[in-house]
């Protein structure tokens, strides 16, 4: 499979392995699957959809603020449905898949093994996803969905000022979606430490791992202020704390500094894989290595270090002291370093190969145009004086939607079509798929960038409409005309992908000559990935081709193929040297039931059955002992 | 593949403790942070009313914690370097110890509670929030060990023996987190 | 100057004092120094009379130093493998070194950047 026209006994070995590595046909299949790239789809096809929730809920709100006075939704209506779009497109459809689709069906991939460290808990990461997925949603079916805003600032959060149960779906799913995040960022770490192939020495690793790598660091450190914050705030609205009540000496501002200690590195856990992606595609369509190869790896590691530092820049406006501003203000200028390393070594990369412009490259070209001048806007905003006069206004928005729109989501639309062919085994439109890319170019830019001029000149966001004769008609009018083509040019695109899914040209194991390990075995992987484990000796494994014709003549020889059980190779974290074979288990019931479990739980907390949520608790208990009751062991 | 063995890594499970390890460190780092910048904004700490904790008590409960480690880390020790040795009979000893240490912190925490309650002032939201966190912990920890007992009484796999490494971690961890805690609420008594 | 080639064990620790010291030493500068800043400015702090030029200075001048010499080592062994006085098989005490003089340079234009900032606004002021 990994090598076509097999030799007799490499056919045999190929054999067994489809045999031990053999999942359950149909739905339970998917429910108790623990194969990684299949996670990985469900990954995909779950965030799509909360993609399509958050875009029609921009749509309608582009088209209540197409012009003055408008009174499509109502103002109540319009506060839930722009708090659940900034939700929605952060935590349903950003994260979940870059990291949860892209990271779950490439990294095992890219480093030669088999699966992800821990399987069960990669499966128990999406159930747990789509769990608070649902539970939020649900609170839009109900129409009392969250209306405080993403950011949800108290006291306006508070039980006081937002009686209802929005704030407490808002807190609960999040926890939720929380726990989901960090089991899979633990996952990512472990199996980026310890999973890679041998001779994948750190320095030799895909820039996309460090990506990754970097991402999941992230979440791990800065989950912990969110949900410390949620927590508070539940027990705030349910129980009668006084952590945010001034009149008792509590402090709103904590929960802004809580909020942004996970918020801003949030930032760049949204934006980082998307450079991992751009590090990716360039070479490929290039035709050379990533310059600065060590240089472009530590800047993503620097960016979502120092992203650490940073967060006050979202509370200049609320009168902290000088001094605590400088440490953020300083940090805010300097995190421009390491993200100008990677710009100027994605340009020279292009400038001195030989670039070849398809689609995913073309997308890439989008990603560094809006990253630069998102960029640039955001040096602005570091600045304190200039961010007090603009904060709250169209400004920022403008801003943020050019960093987590253009520069974030730009290089995921580039993935979807560079590894399409990888994933579907077949090849997508080329033509109808610069045209999409074109489409979207445009419409990302007449959407946002008007936005900027509506917020100099005043324009408060979150508004749910304005009068007239403010001067910012044009301005929100050329927005809502660019959310529509833009719109039609992502219909476009998923219908370029939904229709080659079914009838584009075979594209082979490798159709664009990539360089990493990915390309290294057929369209799609099977089950097992790589019918013989890798051996590494550069940052390009599949640019060696003598390190691959070697495969071929080590699987018929058996070397590290593994074929007499559900196993995988583990190395050292830093050199990548060969360590021990793991048994890795097999599918398992336990992380949907869990994942079942869990969701129920935090709906019977959300309505205040404390008691009957401590049962549940009793009940995850003994899901997780049943779970661990069969130890993966050789056959 | 390789002719010269070489030190082995640690089991993935092991790492994988690390990470929850690293998190829960942040989690407890941020309520400790949150008390300490909640005292930094209010003059009267405890509010009036409210007398500073008592100190010794829970000075000398919080070394239980790590004395209970101890136990802990022999198992562990016995665990990593596969051989014949105490196992059982120290997990044991340190999940009795464990017990008898959360007995005596629930008594401690109802006691507080008929003092002062967390809805009356920020301090009391913090100052329980923090002990209930870290007795929660505990408690997860005793649940642990009961399982772990449950299996290694057995005999020793590959599998629990990366069990026995990672929920001594876990216990290492915990009494760390008791002495920072601890260290926190005494505070306002010096 | 030592020759590292004969102390590996040194080689091994230098490489991740190089790797690690200047991101630690500012985030110990920005934990420290905006935990000081809390506790100074708060209204129950201001009642302490907390020193806070003083003690932002010595944080300052703590965490220069601290990623000074993790720039430094990653200097020393940037030489040491360029001249081949270390061995390295897989190219990774290059690869750190190159990385540490990077993230060395970048940490302590931060660090001094933050600490002449601290120490030239006044105080507290709003």
């Amino acid at each position: 499979m990994a090598v076509e026209s097999a030799a007799p006994a490499a056919a045999q070995r190929i054999d067994r392995l489809d045999r031990i590595w053999a999942g359950r046909p149909g739905l339970t299949g998917w429910l108790t699957t623990t194969d990684h790239k299949r996670i990985g789809l469900l990954y995909l096809w779950t965030s799509l959809a909360f993609f399509a929730a958050g875009g029609a809920e921009a749509l309608v709100m582009r088209t209540q603020l197409a012009e003055p006075r408008q009174h499509v939704v109502g103002p109540a209506t319009y506060d839930q449905i722009m708090t659940m779009h900034g939700v929605t497109m952060i935590f349903l459809f950003v994260i979940p898949l870059s990291i949860g689709a892209f990271g779950n069906y490439l990294v095992p991939l890219m480093i030669g093994a088999r699966d992800m460290a821990f399987p069960r808990m990669n499966a128990l990461s999406y159930w747990l996803f789509l769990g608070s997925g649902l539970l939020m949603y649900t609170s839009l079916l109900l129409g009392m969905a969250p209306d405080a805003g993403w950011f949800d600032y108290v006291p306006l959060a508070s039980r006081r000022f937002s009686p209802g149960l929005g704030i407490d779906f808002y807190a609960l799913g999040l926890i939720l979606n929380g726990i989901s995040s960090t089991a899979a960022a633990a996952n990512f770490l472990v199996t980026i430490a310890k999973l890679r192939a041998p001779g994948m020495s750190l320095n030799r690793m895909p820039l996309f791992c460090f990506a990754i790598l970097a991402t999941s660091f992230s979440l791990v450190f800065a989950l912990p202020a969110l949900t410390t914050d949620l927590v508070f705030l539940e027990l705030d609205r349910k129980l009668g704390f006084r952590f945010f009540d001034v009149a008792h000496g509590g402090d709103p501002l904590l929960w802004q500094h809580l909020f942004w200690i996970f918020g801003h590195p949030e930032v760049y856990i949204i934006v980082l894989p998307a450079f991992g992606i751009a590090t990716s595609i360039i070479p490929t369509f290039t035709r050379r290595t990533m310059t600065a190869f060590p240089l472009v790896a530590v800047a993503e590691l620097l960016v979502a270090f120092i992203g650490f530092g940073v967060w006050v820049h979202h509370m200049f406006a609320t009168g902290l002291p000088a001094v605590t501003m400088v440490f953020f203000a300083a940090a805010s200028l300097i995190i421009v370093i390491p993200s100008g390393i990677q710009i100027f070594a994605w340009c020279m990369t292009m400038v001195t190969g030989r670039p070849e412009y398809k689609t995913p490259l073309l997308f890439i070209v989008g990603f560094i145009v809006f990253f630069v001048f998102g960029g640039l806007s955001g040096i602005t905003l570091a600045a304190v004086p200039f961010d007090q006069q603009v904060t709250d206004t169209y400004y920022v928005v403008a801003h943020f939607h050019y960093v987590i729109w253009g520069a974030a989501v730009f290089p995921l639309l580039g993935g979807l079509y560079y590894w399409f062919p990888k994933v579907t085994g077949r090849m997508y439109h080329e033509r109808i798929g610069q045209t999409t890319f074109w489409l979207v170019f445009a419409g990302t830019n007449l959407t946002f960038f008007p936005m900027h001029i509506s917020g100099l000149l005043g324009m408060p966001r979150r508004v749910w409409t304005y009068p007239g004769g403010l001067g910012w008609n044009v301005e929100n009018l050329v927005s809502t005309i660019g959310a529509f083509l833009l719109t039609a040019g992502l219909v476009a695109l998923f219908a370029n992908l939904i229709v080659s899914a079914y009838r584009g040209a075979p594209a082979g194991a490798d159709p664009f000559r990539g360089g990493t390990l990915e390309w290294a075995t057929t369209s799609p992987p099977p089950r097992y990935n790589f019918a013989v484990i890798p051996y590494v000796t550069s940052a390009y494994p599949c640019w060696d081709v003598d390190d691959r014709a070697d495969d071929r003549r080590r699987l018929e020889a058996g070397e590290l193929v593994l074929e007499e059980n559900h196993e995988t190779p583990a190395t050292t974290p830093v050199d990548g040297r060969l360590d021990e074979i793991l048994h890795m288990p097999s599918e398992s019931p336990w992380p949907f039931a869990l994942g079942v479990v869990a969701t129920l739980g935090t709906a019977l907390v959300l309505s205040d059955h404390f008691l009957i949520a401590a049962a549940g608790v009793a009940l995850a208990a003994a899901v997780l002992t049943l779970w661990h009751a069969k130890e993966p062991a050789p056959a | 593949m390789t002719s010269t063995p070489l030190p082995r890594a640690r089991p993935n499970g092991w790492y994988g403790m690390l990470i929850l390890v690293a998190t829960e460190s942040a989690i407890f780092g941020t309520l400790l942070a949150t008390y300490a910048y909640l005292r930094f904004r209010d003059p009267s700490w405890p509010p009036p009313g409210v007398a500073p904790p008592s100190v010794t008590a829970p000075l000398v409960l919080a070394l239980v914690p790590v004395a209970a480690s101890v136990p802990m880390g022999i198992a562990s020790r016995t665990a990593r370097l596969r051989r014949a040795g105490p196992l059982v009979a120290p997990i044991v000893l340190a999940t009795l110890v464990q017990i008898a240490y959360l007995a005596f912190q629930v008594h401690l925490f109802s006691d507080d509670l008929a003092r002062f309650s967390p809805r009356d002032s920020a301090y009391g939201s913090i100052y329980f929030t923090v002990l209930a966190v870290h007795h929660a912990h505990v408690a997860a920890g005793i649940l642990l060990d009961c399982w772990l007992i449950a299996r290694v009484r057995t005999g020793l796999t590959e599998y629990r023996r990366t069990a026995v490494m990672a929920i001594a971690l876990y216990w290492y961890f915990v009494s760390l987190a008791g002495l920072a805690v601890t260290a926190t609420i005494l505070s306002p008594a010096w | 100057m030592v020759t590292l080639a004969r102390m590996p064990r040194l080689t091994h620790a230098l490489q991740w004092y190089a790797l690690l010291g200047a991101p630690l030493a500012w985030t110990a500068q920005l934990v420290l120094g905006f935990g000081l800043t809390e506790a100074a400015c708060g209204p129950a702090g201001q009642r302490w009379g907390i020193a806070l030029d003083a003690w932002e200075g010595l944080v300052f001048a703590l965490a220069a130093a601290l990623a000074a010499g993790g720039w430094a080592a990653a200097a020393a062994l940037h030489r040491a493998v360029g001249r081949g006085e270390v061995t390295d098989a897989n190219g990774r005490v290059r690869f750190i070194s190159t990385i540490g003089l990077a993230t060395g340079a970048i940490f302590l234009a931060l660090i001094l950047y933050t600490g002449t900032g601290v120490l030239s606004v006044e105080g507290c002021r709003r």
